[in-house]
């Protein structure tokens, strides 16, 4: 089969025809039968993680495996894996690809996580079949390959991925587009509904999906400059809760996340409103294991509604005076009528 | 000789007859005296009296009692004699109306005052008129605890009242204002809380007579006419209603004034002068100054020595007959009886400071205005009070004395007066101005002590002290009271705020001196408790919220003038040797134009310290301001709550 088209079928299928063509491929050149269970089972979950270490445990050896130690005798004999081919020293496992995306997306801002192994990762397979066909091309079976023809299920499975695909790509690809824009230092960043405005204290950070973080239904969320510095913000009903309820609910959440070491509060109005009361409190917690990290948590109640913006860093000494200045910028918008025109 | 005697008795008692006849039905009241006229003879048109089927169908939809569909004023100037004829004509509309209002009644001031009754009637429903007896007038003296008048109010029960009926009181008075001191002046207010179909007025004088009269806004219509002649006129007065949210009603009423031409200056001469005259003899003061102020010696000392020595040692009766209801008794008469008023305290007060050296003088007060613009015109009427002010070095430029409370430290002034409209009796740049509050009137401390232990009884001891205006307040509140009413009272109080469930043990302290604070305190059980699994506490600031409510305004579109006040609370947590504070509460910083609160929390020895202060400095918050005011209150001491965490007890070991 053609990379081109292994490459094409992987991202329609949403990765679901990958632990196919990774079945077919260790079926061709050797199988742990075990293996070949738990990747079914796991390929209904995570695709791409499935079909990788099908690949891991049942591909092609790697550079530094002797030929002496080549899959079982169960191995056909159009092998097209050539004990040379089995000592090419261009193979990149696809496992370790899989991690190292892991990785990268972990730590990135960039949201639907699941996306860029979706299209990145096929291109290690759609690799490793190039080389296949070179070797299949230089063993003389050219009409040998390592993955079957298309059957109904490779049909089946194209089908309902490509939808998933398509309803993947409509829903994160705002989102998506959105974490790759920058914020520019002292720029203004309004909340999902316009209520209140955050002024961004230096180029680090991004703005991220709802969910990202916190939950789904936040109002706007932040990450910031390091490993771990963050900013959530909720918006509650007036109607169902108040500024005191919000604040016990919040310490009593973070002194059982960790252990407590230090709490400081302050309550102020709001400068310039209409007698907004504001609550500004610090939490430095210990995570265990040396892990230790600083909420700056504001609250403010308004006539309608009860606002959080929890901020987040395991690093005070470099961070904390950034989320400080970010808490500090905060900014009531005029709430807005039915109409969507700002009241006076 | 008996046939003598028989006619002697005959004689005597014939003569009692003749006398008895010859002294009148008012023989107690010289000043008063039955005149009796036709309507026709007073020049009065009976259909003057009426008023129109249709309005009266729309007075009795408005559900009025009555209308007064006439109250006429017909004066006449005659140098220092001036003469009222004043017509009442009252149409009853309900039963209500003949209950409430069936009496009519007429003030006089004996000692000035000759009052003649010419004419009462009614007309009954369907036409008839009916003349009522003069001589059924009742006279009342106007009576009010330690005040001692020749004031009165004659009482005209009218008889055969219906709806439907009119009653008819035409009465002169004639006042010798030749016998009064000051310059002479009536106040007419036309406009009054029921309906008055007309008013009318006809002033006339002669050449050297002619008075001044102001008048508010569109009250009344006056035109003077040739040969001394001054005619006002309103028909269909609306009802007066005053403005619950006003800081006076009586300011809010409109009237109409008449006087001799006189200015500020002149009504101030005439008042220091009887003063002065009051001053002039003060044999004992030496004595007596020279007790009080041996010893002192900075101008506050003997300021605070002479404040409560005619605050204090001379008791408030007033005997305000004739011109003494504005003349001061001498100032030897005060100190002889151990008795006075406002003027006759003030004076000695004024004598016992020229001897101190000090700068007073008197101000006249209207307790009961606020507005120094609502004095259309010179006029003693508007004052019902007088107090004694000191010019001092200091950077509030006097100190104000009020004589006649006994409650107040020196240096203040009840509450009430803070506001007033006052007029400063000196020599130069007399007008009307008001009584200004200082920065703050109300101090109010409350201290609390809480002993919260691992286990047994839940603790509290608790102060609340007044300082200053309100000191005087409380002080007068509980010093009416006896020792088992002021228990009570105190033992209510507490309840109010902190729940019907505990018995506080209740004391005061602070009443016997007049300068001190006074100082409520009260120790209550609030019951066992056990802090093993207590990790956190949390309390509300009941006497915060309390006393700052007393500052709220339910006003929405008058002023509401604040006078300023400082609340400060200290409450303390005392724990038990295992448990500690471990977090505190939030610090408050809640800043608005109307004052502020600060909170800040601090770790003593045996567990915490709350100190919270509200500051609220006197001012007028404006009509655009009540709402933000109010928010502004309510949003602070929603963040008062006090809380903090304590330590987890370690676990015991086996």
């Amino acid at each position: 089969m053609p990379p081109w088209r292994l490459y094409g079928y992987a991202v329609a299928s949403f990765g679901l025809y990958l632990p196919f063509w990774a079945y077919r491929l260790a079926r061709a050149h050797g199988c742990r039968k075990w293996s070949v269970k738990a990747a079914w089972a796991l390929g209904s979950l995570v695709p791409p993680v499935a079909a990788a270490l099908l690949y891991e445990f049942n591909g092609p050896p790697r550079d530094d495996t002797p030929s002496d130690e080549a899959p079982s005798d169960e191995a056909p004999s159009d092998d097209p894996l050539t004990p040379a081919a089995r000592d090419s020293p261009r193979r990149a496992p696809p496992a370790l690809l899989l991690l190292l995306l892991l990785a990268v997306c972990s730590f990135s801002p960039l949201s639907g996580f699941y996306l860029a192994p979706l299209f990145l990762l096929p291109i290690a397979f759609a690799w490793v079949q190039s080389t296949i066909n070179r070797l299949a091309r230089a063993s003389g079976l050219p009409g040998k390959t390592a993955v079957a023809p298309m059957r109904w299920w490779n049909w089946a499975a194209a089908s309902i991925g490509g939808l998933l695909l398509v309803v993947a790509l409509w829903y994160e690809t705002p989102g998506f587009l959105r974490q790759l824009r920058k914020i520019e230092a002292d720029a203004v960043v309004a909340s999902d509904s316009d209520r209140f405005e955050l002024t961004v204290p230096s180029q680090h950070w991004r703005r991220v999906e709802a969910g990202t973080i916190g939950d789904d239904d936040s109002e706007l969320e932040l990450t910031g400059p390091g490993a771990e510095t963050w900013a959530v913000a909720y918006l509650r009903p007036r109607s169902e809760t108040d500024l005191d309820n919000v604040i016990a609910d919040r310490k009593s959440m973070l002194f059982a996340s960790g252990k407590p070491l230090d709490y400081r509060e302050t309550r102020r109005f709001l400068a310039g409103s209409d007698f907004v009361p504001v609550s500004t409190a610090d939490y430095e917690l210990d995570f265990g294991l040396g892990t230790e990290g600083f909420y700056v948590v504001l609250t403010a109640e308004t006539e309608d509604q009860v606002i959080e913006l929890i901020t987040y860093t395991a690093e005070p000494a470099a961070h904390l005076d950034e989320v400080r200045g970010l808490v500090q910028s905060f900014a009531l918008k005029p709430p807005k009528d039915e109409s969507g025109e700002e009241e006076p | 000789m008996k046939r003598r005697v028989a006619s002697l008795l005959l004689t005597l008692l014939a003569g009692a007859g003749v006398s008895l006849a010859q002294r009148g039905p008012f023989a107690d009241h010289s000043w008063l005296h039955v005149d009796r006229h036709d309507l026709a003879e007073l020049g009065i048109a009976a259909a003057e009296l009426t008023v129109g089927e249709e309005r009266r169908r729309e007075l009795a939809a408005e559900e009025h009692p009555f209308v007064d569909t006439l109250r006429g004023y017909s004066i006449r100037v005659e140098g220092r004699k001036v003469r009222m004829r004043k017509t009442i004509a009252r149409h009853f509309l309900t039963e209500e109306g003949v209950r409430e209002h069936g009496n009519l009644t007429l003030h006089v001031r004996a000692a000035l005052d000759d009052l003649y009754l010419q004419h009462a009637s009614i007309t009954t429903p369907d036409g008839r008129r009916r003349r009522l007896d003069l001589a059924r007038a009742q006279v009342v003296s106007d009576v009010s605890s330690n005040v001692f008048t020749d004031q009165f109010n004659v009482v005209l029960p009218f008889e055969g009242l219906v709806p439907g009926a009119t009653a008819v009181l035409v009465a002169e008075v004639v006042r010798h204002e030749d016998r009064w001191p000051l310059p002479w002046s009536l106040i007419l207010v036309p406009r009054r809380p029921w309906p008055v179909a007309k008013f009318e007025l006809e002033m006339t004088w002669s050449e050297e007579d002619e008075p001044v009269w102001f008048s508010d806004p569109d009250l009344v219509d006056c035109g003077r006419e040739p040969q001394g002649v001054l005619r006002c006129a309103a028909r269909d007065l609306p009802v007066l209603a005053p403005d619950p949210e006003a800081a006076s009603s009586t300011d809010e009423i409109p009237y109409l004034i008449v006087s001799e031409p006189h200015s500020w200056q002149d009504l101030a001469r005439s008042e220091r002068q009887l003063i002065a005259r009051s001053v002039s003899d003060a044999r004992g003061l030496a004595a007596v100054a020279d007790r009080l102020l041996a010893g002192a010696e900075t101008d506050a000392e003997k300021l605070q020595r002479i404040t409560r020595f005619t605050s204090d040692e001379i008791r408030y009766v007033s005997l305000s007959h004739g011109t003494s209801a504005v003349a001061p008794a001498p100032v030897s008469r005060t100190l002889e009886r151990r008795y006075g008023d406002c003027k006759d305290k003030v004076s000695l007060f004024l004598a016992l400071a020229e001897r101190a050296g000090l700068d007073a003088f008197p101000v006249l007060v209207a307790t009961d205005r606020r507005d120094p613009a609502r004095l259309i015109a010179p006029a003693w009427n508007y004052f019902d009070h007088l107090i004694a002010c000191v010019r001092t070095g200091g950077p509030e430029g006097e100190v104000c004395v009020e004589t006649t409370d006994p409650h107040t430290p020196s240096g203040h002034l009840p509450p009430s007066l803070y506001g007033t409209v006052a007029l400063d009796l000196t020599e130069t740049g007399v007008r009307p101005r008001t009584l200004e509050a200082p920065p703050i009137v109300w101090q109010i401390e409350v201290e609390a002590h809480n002993t919260i232990p691992c286990a047994g009884e839940f603790t509290e001891d608790l102060r609340r002290q007044f300082s200053g205006s309100g000191a005087g307040w409380l002080r007068s509140l509980l010093r009416s009271l006896n020792p088992e009413e002021r228990d009570r009272w105190m033992s209510e109080d507490y309840r109010e705020v902190m729940g019907q469930d505990w018995a506080p043990e209740v004391g005061v302290t602070g009443l016997d001196r007049s300068d001190d604070s006074v100082t409520l305190t009260s120790t209550t059980a609030f019951g066992e408790t056990r802090t093993e699994e207590m990790t956190e506490y949390t309390e509300s600031e009941s006497w915060l919220r309390y006393y700052t409510n007393w500052f709220q305004t339910q006003n929405e579109r008058l002023p509401y003038a604040l006078h300023g006040a400082r609340i400060r609370s200290l409450t303390s947590y005392e724990l038990c040797a295992e448990r500690t504070v471990r977090f505190l509460g939030a610090e408050l910083e809640l800043l608005s134009p109307f004052g502020e609160l600060r909170r800040n929390y601090r770790r003593i020895a045996a567990g915490v310290e709350v100190e919270t202060i509200l500051e609220l400095p006197t001012r007028t918050v404006e009509p655009g301001e009540l709402a933000a005011f109010n928010r502004f209150l309510s949003r602070a001491l929603d963040q008062t709550d006090i809380w903090f965490s304590l330590n987890e007890i370690p676990e015991s070991q086996p």
